[in-house]
């Protein structure tokens, strides 16, 4: 988003009142993404941390007083430790010839605080029946042999804005036999969060002041008076924590602003200057923020998080790209797999579909229109029926490939079947996928063949070149223009082609054939595991963005487009 | 080949070479779709054989009446429900890529503005976020805007998928016009958006009907999101049924092919009508130099 060099210089002491709104707000803006997104996740790591110290205080109450009904019976209830709002205990009769609970009854109830305590007889009623039926659950669990989940275990009630019931249930087993449920309840107080809302407000209007002051200076200068503004105002939002706390978020801060602020800043003065230019651009934008860049953030920072919801830092991306030795395939295998995988078959694509459209593109061809059109078809057709014809066509036993090389007397192969070879799973896969891809690059090539003037060939045939040396000197050179682009609209694509791998081998054997994004789609899907797969996927991003970044600047490919 | 250039007469030969390789070609890369036409018009499971004649042995159509009156256990018609849910959906995708699409490209092309460039960057890097890691994020959206389970969601999602590259493309195409049109137009009083309009797009149909057939595949052919953002059956689309016939349970390729096919059918119907455009308009646009 950086400024277009044309309006970098938009600030100064005769720049106009919006000019300045503009410098501010794109300032708060950053301030609220920045300070909002790190707030945001300490806030929630707090409230974790906190609830479950408070678990475990009343769980453990709970589990006491589970103990003593054991051993003295429902009137344990009698006697409480100071600070339980009220304790429960049910008493399960057993279950009767069809395994079903029978003959609870809420045998003692002790209730010290009356906040605890239901408000009416009817409320009564109906809270005793809840405690019956959680009763039932809980011996339904037990005797299924499964651990009761959290949900049960522990449940929250708003007292008041700054209180909280908390409930804690725990089973009543004598030995191994189920007699019944105890609940304990205790009134905690409600977490005071680490920076006050007050603050908050404080930070934003400290930056918008500042930042509508930074609009006085021009050039490097704004941009760094910008960029202090927002720092500023990211670290005032974490005042009164540790000293590193407030020092790192601020000078991510500094940075992204002194980057940034202004070329944001410009665009809102773009939309104040020429309102209409944007009414066309803004629909697409939304869509695009709200569901493309607003998830990918959001994964992003999902990177950053165990699969339990802990903050792991760089945990994720330590586990990928420093694996221990017994993982295999590990994270160098499957890049490696994912880059021959990727150089095959956009090599496979770009020969093939150039071949046959020069072929295609003689002038006296008979037949033309026809060889085309079948030629086009694996493009129409859905890629992930694609990836399953093909399956069935690699089956050992009546699969056509074996059948084919059964004709020609060649043994047969097991292609993807168990215990297939990671050769034969790669070779299927590739098969597949150049199938599936040499149309995309044939219709390119063929648009681009027709634009070629004719004139040129002629002047090549004076000068008496040969075949290879028209082709070599003429068509190539002209191709290139648009087949560039579709290379690297096909590497970006193949490197992220998932419906083949995942359908084809599916990372047979052993995950080996897995390509990066399988790997992702497999840490996500079977390990479960949101913050590794994410962790993957960035890494993903960064090599094809490195990749893209690289090509442009040796082709310069995408020049062209921002005249 | 070259040997015969030289003569006044043409020799047949490379022609009848020419012809040997395409039909070659050709044959290998028909070859899969035939064998999926004889599994699908075999009786059951049966067409699955080793033999490699794409003739049937045996001709039944039970696979497809089996597939096209697939109906749910309280005696929904599946197949009918699933149909109308993929053409609607695929329908309005196209309707609202192009809508979208050809709006940014028009203001891309034609205007420069703050943000330009970092726009059309934007777009092009968003095609190497990895779908993995937008499933999750994506899911907890469109449920906060409670279009879980609910058609419009799929088709916005579509539609901004096929976004990024529509608008290159059509960006593309739209720089290839000549401005002599719309400066003429200006001098006659004409306004912005009916340049737009009656210029811009009806110069441009090659490049839109591209578009179209782009959103409407991307709506068309995808099963993953289909099948993670939508739970009951009714509201699955056709590719997710597709899919459940070769899925964990049960391998059912006779049904699955015929299930191929028919999906297969309105997208290459849609590529030959629109191939000519399908090759001037993607040149002529997103990948021009």
């Amino acid at each position: 988003m950086v400024a277009d060099p044309t309006q970098a210089d938009t600030g100064g002491a005769n720049a106009p009142l919006y000019a300045r709104i503009s410098d501010a707000l794109a300032a708060v803006l950053f301030v609220a993404v920045v300070a909002g997104s790190v707030l945001g996740l300490t806030r929630y790591n707090d409230a974790r941390d906190y609830s479950r110290a408070v678990q475990a205080r009343v769980g453990k109450l709970a589990d006491d007083l589970a103990a003593r009904v054991v051993q003295t019976g429902p009137r344990a209830a009698d006697t409480l430790p100071d600070g339980v709002a009220s304790a429960y205990v049910v008493v399960s009769g057993g279950t009767d010839d069809f395994g079903i609970a029978v003959g609870s009854q809420v045998a003692a109830s002790h209730v010290s605080d009356p906040a605890a305590a239901p408000p009416t007889p009817d409320g009564k009623q109906i809270f005793d029946q809840g405690l019956l039926n959680l009763s039932a659950e809980f011996q339904d669990y037990h005797s299924k042999g499964q651990p009761v989940p959290s949900d049960r275990h522990f449940s929250v009630a708003g007292l008041n804005a700054n209180e909280t019931l908390f409930a804690a249930n725990a089973q009543v087993l004598d030995g191994n036999e189920f007699k019944g449920i105890v609940q304990v309840t205790v009134r905690v107080p409600n977490p005071t969060p680490s920076t006050p809302t007050s603050q908050l407000g404080l930070m934003l209007l400290l930056t918008l002041g500042l930042a509508f002051g930074a609009s006085y200076l021009t050039g490097l200068h704004r941009r760094l008076a910008l960029g202090a503004a927002v720092g500023v105002g990211v670290a005032f939002t974490f005042v009164g924590q540790p000293f590193g706390f407030i020092l790192w978020p601020g000078l991510v801060g500094l940075g992204l602003g002194a980057a940034f602020v202004t070329g944001v800043a410009s665009v809102f003065r773009g939309v104040r200057e020429q309102p209409r230019t944007y009414v066309y651009v803004v629909p697409a934008m939304i869509g695009m923020i709200v569901l493309v860049f607003v998830p990918f953030a959001m994964g992003v920072a999902i990177a950053f998080f165990s699969s339990d919801g802990d903050f792991t830092g760089f945990g994720n991306f330590q586990e990928i790209l420093n694996p221990s030795a017994t993982t295999h395939p590990n994270f160098y295998w499957t890049t490696s797999v994912t880059i021959l995988w990727t150089v095959l078959n956009v090599l496979l694509h770009v020969s093939i579909g150039v071949a046959l459209a020069l072929v295609l593109n003689r002038p006296k061809l008979r037949l033309k229109a026809l060889y085309r059109v079948l030629l086009i078809i694996p493009w129409a057709v859905p890629n992930y029926i694609t990836a399953l014809i093909w399956k069935s066509m690699f089956n050992q036993q009546y699969g056509a490939v074996n059948s084919l090389l059964d004709v020609i007397g060649v043994e047969q192969v097991n292609w993807i079947g168990p215990g297939s070879s990671f050769a034969s799973n790669f070779i299927a896969d590739l098969t597949t996928n150049t199938w599936l891809g040499f149309p995309f690059m044939m219709v390119v090539t063929l648009g681009a063949l027709q634009s070629i003037p004719k004139e040129l060939y002629e002047a090549a045939d004076i000068d008496g070149a040969g075949r290879w040396q028209r082709f070599r000197t003429v068509t190539l050179p002209l191709l290139k223009p648009a087949l560039i682009p579709a290379i690297i609209l096909g590497v970006v694509w193949t490197f992220n082609m998932f419906n083949v791998i995942y359908l084809v081998s599916g990372g047979a054997p052993e995950n080996e054939t897995n390509i990066l994004i399988t790997e992702a789609y497999y840490a996500f899907k079977v390990l479960h595991r949101f913050g590794l797969a994410a962790a993957y996927s960035i890494l993903i991003f960064f090599m094809l963005l490195i990749y893209g970044w690289m090509q442009n600047r040796v082709t310069r490919a995408t020049e062209g487009a921002f005249e | 080949m070259s040997a015969t250039k030289k003569l006044g007469r043409k020799s047949p030969w490379p022609a009848i070479g020419t012809h040997g390789v395409l039909a070659f070609v050709t044959l290998l890369t028909m070859y899969p779709l035939l064998i999926v036409l004889r599994i699908a018009l075999s009786p059951g499971d049966s067409g699955m054989t080793p033999s490699l004649n794409p003739v049937p042995h045996e001709f039944s159509l039970d696979n497809f009446i089996a597939v096209v009156t697939n109906t749910s256990a309280q005696g929904d018609w599946l197949f009918g429900r699933q149909l109308l849910n993929s053409v609607v959906i695929s329908i309005a995708t196209t309707v609202l890529g192009i809508f979208l699409a050809t709006t940014a490209a028009y203001a891309f092309s034609r205007f420069r503005f703050p943000g330009r460039k970092a726009g059309l960057m934007a777009f092009l890097v968003s095609q190497m976020f990895p779908g993995v890691l937008m499933m999750v994020p994506l899911y907890l959206i469109l449920e906060a805007l409670g279009l879980l389970n609910a058609s419009f969601g799929l088709v916005v999602v579509y539609a901004t998928i096929a976004i990024p590259f529509c608008v290159w493309m059509l960006k593309g195409y739209f720089d290839t016009i000549p401005k002599d049109l719309e400066e003429s137009a200006i001098m006659d009083g004409a306004s912005q958006f009916t340049i737009f309009w009656r210029i811009i797009l009806p110069l441009s149909m090659p490049a839109v009907a591209v578009t179209a057939l782009f959103s409407f595949m991307t709506a068309w052919n995808e099963f993953v999101l289909a099948f993670t953002f939508m739970e009951e059956p009714k509201a699955f689309t056709l590719p997710v049924t597709v899919y459940s016939y070769v899925g964990e349970q049960s391998v059912e390729w006779g049904k699955f092919a015929a299930a191929s096919i028919i999906v297969s059918i309105p997208i290459m119907v849609l590529f030959f009508a629109l191939q000519k455009n399908l090759v001037g308009g993607l040149t002529a646009g997103g990948v021009k130099g």
